[in-house]
């Protein structure tokens, strides 16, 4: 009996002592997330180290005294030691700083830890620690590695060499190269896009991220590397290679994909376009406007004459249907074809015509199919189609 | 002989090597070597925040110009001039060594270092085509961009000049005020007001909201009457005389159109476009605002907005209740009125 009672009394003597840790704990976090900041203090006596480090954070100036704290109540905490580090690195403690990160390392082998360190020898010049913890970041990195990246750059000229200290692997090629693009250095990128589309996931995203690398060097005017950059893309969606002074996808065999040296298709206001193997064909209605470009495609020319080949047939257009081809460059027209009707060849299914044109200069231009209605003539509705269109030099 | 040239000649290449080795401060500035490194600061927070479009966590290192996104912690920059910035939660702006471009949100100054030799030496934020400057390397402070064209200016030690994007001084800003700043769409329009005094045959005018001093001229000066407004409180209206050199402590040249006598300090009529006086906090005029926080102050605090001037093309109200000068600075809400 008296044993019974005992053991109860000690029982409900434990419960209470536990009742009452638990509640002076959640005071206490109460009190500190919650609670009137000054007099905030006397949560950090429960001993929570959370509690040093945000206090470390609210008072920098007695940032490196908290942060000590912090670590005396739990010296596995990388977190601490990488904001002790920091608040020494501030202060011009620097060994205390390099100890700090060094020590955060060890307590955590992840990403965040060699990421401190890379950046902090870097601030400090320190090219030899700095590719020590940036190449261990690059392995680890899951994440965007620009931030990384960035710093790879500053340290070493030359993206090549850069991804080749970092350690090559697909992840940060990538990175590399959208970074190169942002950045509008195009001959680096071309190098890194070269690399990327042999250990890349061609099929997959990084074919869409270098039909987009080869879009940019187009609209960059950087014909010959887009030229390259187009043609490493032959597993994806390109069959055409392209070549100087050819056209892509030449008789419309595959769908236009707008990109890369392929072509280009723009609906007519008002009217449609429509697309079958061998058969491009585009509605022109009555309200279409006065000149509007159909269909375009970036092509690499040297100086020097050219023949454009098309067959195309017209159904309810006007006798002079406004069709013309123009050469661009630069975005000014180089040249522009007459309308053809008069020199057409008839063929079973419509008309074969040729267009002689001279390139000034080698270079990137823009061959552009356009509509553009002939003075004196009103707009009829009606269709234009295109069989193939093919270029040759003569 | 040579043996202990040598030898010297290989001991400090050792100690170079290991001062290198280390991290030991090379260079001048404080914590960080690097003629070659082209790093500008650090930035620290305790959760996540973006960098040039790219999410980093924890920390990172500032280049020119770096883009600088604050998640839902804040970002503190700590600057190799020594400046010292805390980018306010989901803030964003691009940071320079001697400027911040804020893109959106707030940032409080906490140290604004390199003022030593003079204001325009310091730490400097641009905001919305205006120039924050602390005036001291002491100068702590809060920007905050509200709605689509105001900046508000809290100074909470030391004090702040604003400059229009003509670089003329728009207003002063002391500790424990806060200043409401909006550009107009009339650039150098000037509605100011204050005591007319006259020095060295100059006529001068302290600003009451923004505590800048311009030279007043004009035709208007010349009419009998005007001499009796000396030492009287009055508004003027007017437009800044391009190319005219102020006399000193003057900030520039006000052609004025108009003279209104101002009632003393402290009744609250209304002016000629329904604003002047003072005005209980979001009770003003076109107030509006971002905030849209009328009459919430924080805290409970009595807020309130008076004051109104229009100076080098900017609008000025002053905030005032004291928030500034407690420090509860994060909390203000107060739409300050303007025009």
């Amino acid at each position: 009996m008296f044993q019974s009672r005992l053991f109860a009394r000690i029982s409900i003597l434990g419960f209470t002592l536990a009742l009452g840790g638990t509640l002076r704990l959640a005071l206490a976090e109460y009190a500190w997330r919650w609670g009137p900041k000054p007099g905030a203090e006397w949560p950090m006596t429960i001993g929570n180290s959370s509690y040093f480090k945000d206090w470390a954070e609210r008072q920098p100036a007695l940032a490196l005294g908290a942060l000590r704290e912090a670590l005396r109540l739990n010296p596995r905490d990388s977190t601490a030691w990488m904001a002790l580090g920091l608040a020494a690195e501030r202060n011009g403690d620097m060994e205390q700083a390099a100890d700090s990160f060094f020590a955060a390392e060890q307590c955590d082998r992840q990403y965040l830890p060699v990421w401190t360190s890379a950046n902090f020898f870097f601030r400090r010049g320190n090219d030899l620690q700095f590719w020590h913890a940036a190449t261990r970041a690059a392995a680890m990195s899951y994440d965007d590695p620009a931030p990384l990246i960035e710093l790879a750059d500053h340290r070493q000229p030359g993206a090549i060499a850069a991804l080749e200290r970092l350690g090559e692997s697909p992840h940060l090629e990538r990175g590399y190269l959208r970074f190169l693009i942002g950045r509008s250095r195009w001959q680096e990128a071309a190098e890194v896009a070269a690399r990327l589309s042999l250990h890349g996931d061609i099929p997959g995203n990084d074919g869409e991220l270098l039909l987009n690398f080869t879009d940019r060097l187009i609209e960059a005017n950087q014909g010959e590397a887009a030229l390259a950059a187009w043609n490493r893309l032959q597993k994806f969606p390109a069959p055409d290679r392209a070549i100087r002074g050819k056209l892509v996808n030449r008789n419309f065999q595959r769908r236009p994909s707008g990109h890369g040296f392929d072509w280009r298709v723009t609906e007519p206001p008002r009217g449609w376009v429509h697309w079958a193997p061998s058969r491009l064909a585009f509605r022109l209605a009555e309200m279409t406007p006065d000149a509007c470009i159909l269909l375009e495609q970036p092509v690499v020319l040297d100086s020097g004459r050219y023949r454009l080949r098309f067959a195309y047939r017209t159904e309810g257009l006007a006798e002079k249907s406004g069709l013309r081809w123009t050469l661009l460059h630069d975005g000014r027209v180089e040249a522009s074809s007459g309308v053809w009707d008069r020199t057409a060849t008839k063929v079973s299914n419509g008309l074969v015509a040729e267009w002689n044109f001279r390139a000034a200069k080698a270079g990137l231009y823009e061959l552009a199919w356009i509509y553009s209605r002939v003075p004196g003539t009103s707009h009829k509705e009606g269709r234009a189609e295109l069989a193939f269109a093919s270029l040759e030099a003569p | 002989m040579r043996i202990d040239f040598l030898r010297s000649a290989v001991a400090a290449g050792l100690a170079l090597h290991l001062a290198a080795g280390m991290g030991l401060p090379l260079a001048a500035g404080q914590g960080f070597a690097g003629a070659a490194a082209p790093a500008i600061g650090v930035v620290v927070t305790s959760g996540a925040f973006r960098l040039n479009h790219a999410t980093v966590r924890s920390n990172a290192t500032l280049f020119e110009g770096a883009m600088v996104e604050a998640g839902a912690a804040p970002a503190r920059l700590a600057l190799t001039s020594g400046a010292q910035l805390e980018l306010e939660t989901t803030s964003a702006g691009r940071v320079f060594g001697r400027h911040l471009a804020l893109d959106h949100g707030a940032v409080r100054i906490d140290r604004a270092a390199g003022s030593a030799s003079g204001f325009a030496a310091g730490f400097r934020v641009e905001a919305r085509g205006l120039t924050i400057q602390p005036d001291a390397s002491g100068s702590t402070g809060r920007i905050w961009l509200i709605g689509e064209r105001r900046v508000e200016v809290s100074a909470l030690t030391g004090s702040f000049r604003a400059l229009n994007s003509q670089g003329m001084l728009i207003a002063k800003i002391v500790a424990g005020r806060s200043l409401a700043l909006e550009p107009q769409l009339i650039p150098g329009r000037y509605r100011i007001t204050g005591r007319l005094l006259r020095r060295e045959g100059h006529f001068l005018l302290t600003d009451e909201t923004t505590n800048v001093t311009v030279e007043v001229a004009g035709s208007v000066l010349s009419k009998p009457d005007f001499i009796r407004l000396l030492g009287q409180r009055a508004e003027f209206n007017g437009f800044a005389r391009r190319g005219a050199t102020p006399v000193s402590d003057a900030a520039q040249v006000v052609e004025v159109a108009q003279v209104t006598p101002a009632p003393p300090q402290g009744s609250a009529p209304a002016g000629p476009d329904g604003a002047g006086g003072t005005a209980p906090a979001g009770a003003g005029g076109s107030a509006g605002g971002a905030s849209g926080g009328a009459g919430g102050g924080a805290s409970g605090a009595a807020v309130s907005v008076t004051m109104i001037a229009i100076i080098g093309g900017v609008a000025a109200a002053a905030v005032v209740g004291g928030l500034a000068a407690s420090g509860n600075l994060g909390g203000s809400t107060a739409p300050p009125v303007s025009r």
